[in-house]
């Protein structure tokens, strides 16, 4: 089956990839840790949109599409053992902290969020940076409502524990954190 | 959810001060071309695949490559000498010790060119060109077998296959490709295309449709390769593919018993292809296609599996499951595009389900 005018034109791309790089980067950045992988998914993800452009507009949408490739890439299985089984994640560098017991919570949180599983850490992720509902949740996943929900529970109270575990005094941040 | 936790995810998220310059759209839109280009017309030269294109999905798998392993270290899986650190020499490739036992070696970026350069050289692309590693492959390690990506002066690519061993250069298949039945000429194909002697592995599973066959081969000390062959010209760049491994199936089930692992158990994850965006080829619909190794819910390996059924839109195929291995290769002349939610089951030997779920969402 091949669908006529699948490409879109020049500018319709570009405007969709200048406005979606910027959010896809940053989704990747918070599950992987790392921005120049944060990058390569995101760019790879915009590249895949192109020759299915039409198809993907009419069905899944094209950011829903883009961030699922997103998650799928960074997450999921496949069929190379270096991405199916990929599952530690690096943050970048920590910046050392100063010695005034300033608590940088930005690099903590990203810290805490390294610790949790991949598919967790997207689930939080999915669900409290990209705003995305349940639904729009396990559709980027792949995976039932009731795993995003487990798992975002899951994921909320490790992060939790983690926080408490480094000394995290602002214990308000994740106080009625709901899944 | 309070509005704390959320400000601070944006906060970490947007303080990219520290990271590198986001890509840039115009050139976003020139890599989809090419790409776009390349599946519509290979050009083939020998083992190399030489086309104005770029393939930016071999940067991301190289990304990812670069991720830590276990500990946080790279598996160090390298012969006696190789002390871990990836400053592998240029001549240290998978290789078998013995009779089908494999071990495979990373090479350091920097070694790569060095490997690629006889086949690179070989396009003899006048005027002569300078060859550097696609930037859009930050990875700082590369595997043998796999394939990077290269850009030369005057707008130029190639890619090149990382020789596997000291067996003939990667090549292309061109006869017509090994059946399932064909042990022989399966383990003699995958090999031609990895440049890699598997002559003594044993083909755990194949499966023969729409004129390619898939198959999971495996090492005596359970290593194990995933082959696809399909005709030349089916998908630029990807119609024949093996993928060779670095971890063993126990080092998999070790990593998947970490801490840090969430897998799934009983997991059947297959690529799927829309395949009217394959070249030379009549067909429509859709093709799942994939080299598995399941592990159990313990995260070993899953040798109590024995079928898995796999169904959608009213069809069905059920394939034996050996030593945890199955290879598929599904047509589905009716799918609308290569988006399928297939349901999986798998059962034991006396029929008892193991695992059943849709593959979008595990049970």
């Amino acid at each position: 089956m091949r669908l006529g005018h699948e490409r879109p034109d020049d500018d319709h791309y570009v405007a969709f990839a200048s406005s979606a790089l910027v959010d896809l980067r940053r989704t990747a950045y918070l599950i992987c840790g790392d921005w120049h992988r944060a990058d390569d998914v995101a760019q790879e993800a915009l590249i895949r949109i192109y020759s299915a452009w039409s198809r993907i507009e009419r069905t899944t949408g094209l950011m829903p599409y883009a961030r699922r490739t997103v998650v799928r890439l960074l997450v999921d299985h496949s069929r190379r053992p270096w991405r199916r089984e990929t599952t530690g994640v690096a943050v970048d560098p920590a910046p050392v902290r100063d010695q005034t017991d300033v608590v940088d919570n930005r690099i903590l949180l990203l810290e805490a969020l390294a610790q949790l599983p991949p598919r967790r850490r997207a689930c939080v992720v999915l669900r409290y940076f990209d705003d995305l509902s349940v639904a729009e949740t396990a559709a980027a996943l792949g995976c039932s409502e009731g795993t995003v929900k487990s798992q975002t529970s899951r994921g909320i109270d490790e992060l939790r524990s983690v926080l408490e575990q480094r000394g995290f005094t602002d214990l308000g941040l994740l106080k009625g954190v709901t899944t | 959810m309070t509005p704390e936790f959320i400000t601070e995810l944006h906060r970490a998220a947007e303080a990219d001060g520290d990271a590198p310059q986001p890509p840039d759209p115009e050139r976003l839109l020139a890599l989809a071309k090419r790409r776009d280009s390349r599946r519509r017309t290979a050009t083939t030269v020998g083992t190399i695949g030489l086309a104005s294109t770029v393939v930016a999905a071999v940067g991301v798998g190289s990304a990812l490559l670069d991720s830590p392993a276990p500990n946080g270290s790279h598996p160090k899986l390298g012969p006696a000498g190789n002390d871990g650190s990836g400053h592998t020499a240029q001549t240290d490739r998978p290789h078998q010790t013995g009779p089908a036992e494999f071990v495979s070696q990373r090479v350091a970026r920097d070694d790569v060119i060095g490997v690629c350069i006889s086949q690179l050289d070989a396009l003899a692309v006048e005027p002569r060109t300078t060859w550097e590693i696609d930037p859009g492959q930050r990875a700082r390690f590369f595997y043998a077998g796999q394939r990077v990506s290269f850009l030369g002066t005057g707008n130029v690519s190639a890619s090149c296959t990382i020789p596997s061993g000291d067996h003939a250069p990667p090549s292309r298949v061109t006869a017509p490709i090994a059946d399932e039945s064909d042990t022989a000429g399966i383990l003699q194909q995958c090999g031609v295309v990895a440049g890699f002697d598997f002559s003594d592995w044993t083909v755990d599973s194949a499966m023969t449709a729409a004129d390619g066959t898939e198959a999971v081969l495996s090492s005596d000390n359970g290593f194990t390769a995933v082959c696809a062959l399909q005709p030349a010209g089916w998908d630029a760049g990807s119609d024949q593919v093996v993928d060779l491994p670095y971890l063993s199936d126990a080092q998999m089930s070790r990593y998947r018993k970490g801490d840090h692992y969430d897998g799934q158990y009983y997991f059947v994850s297959l690529d799927a292809s829309a395949l009217d965006i394959k070249t030379s080829n009549p067909l429509s619909g859709a093709l799942l296609w994939g080299g598995i190794t399941m592990f159990d819910r313990n995260d070993d390996i899953a040798t109590n599996a024995a079928t898995v059924t796999l169904s959608y839109g009213g069809e069905s195929i059920t394939r034996p499951v050996v030593d945890g291995h199955v290879a598929i290769r599904w047509l589905l002349p009716n799918a609308a595009d290569a988006d399928v939610a297939y349901d999986v089951v798998v059962k034991d030997r006396n029929g008892q389900v193991l695992a059943s779920y849709n593959i979008a969402g595990q049970n």
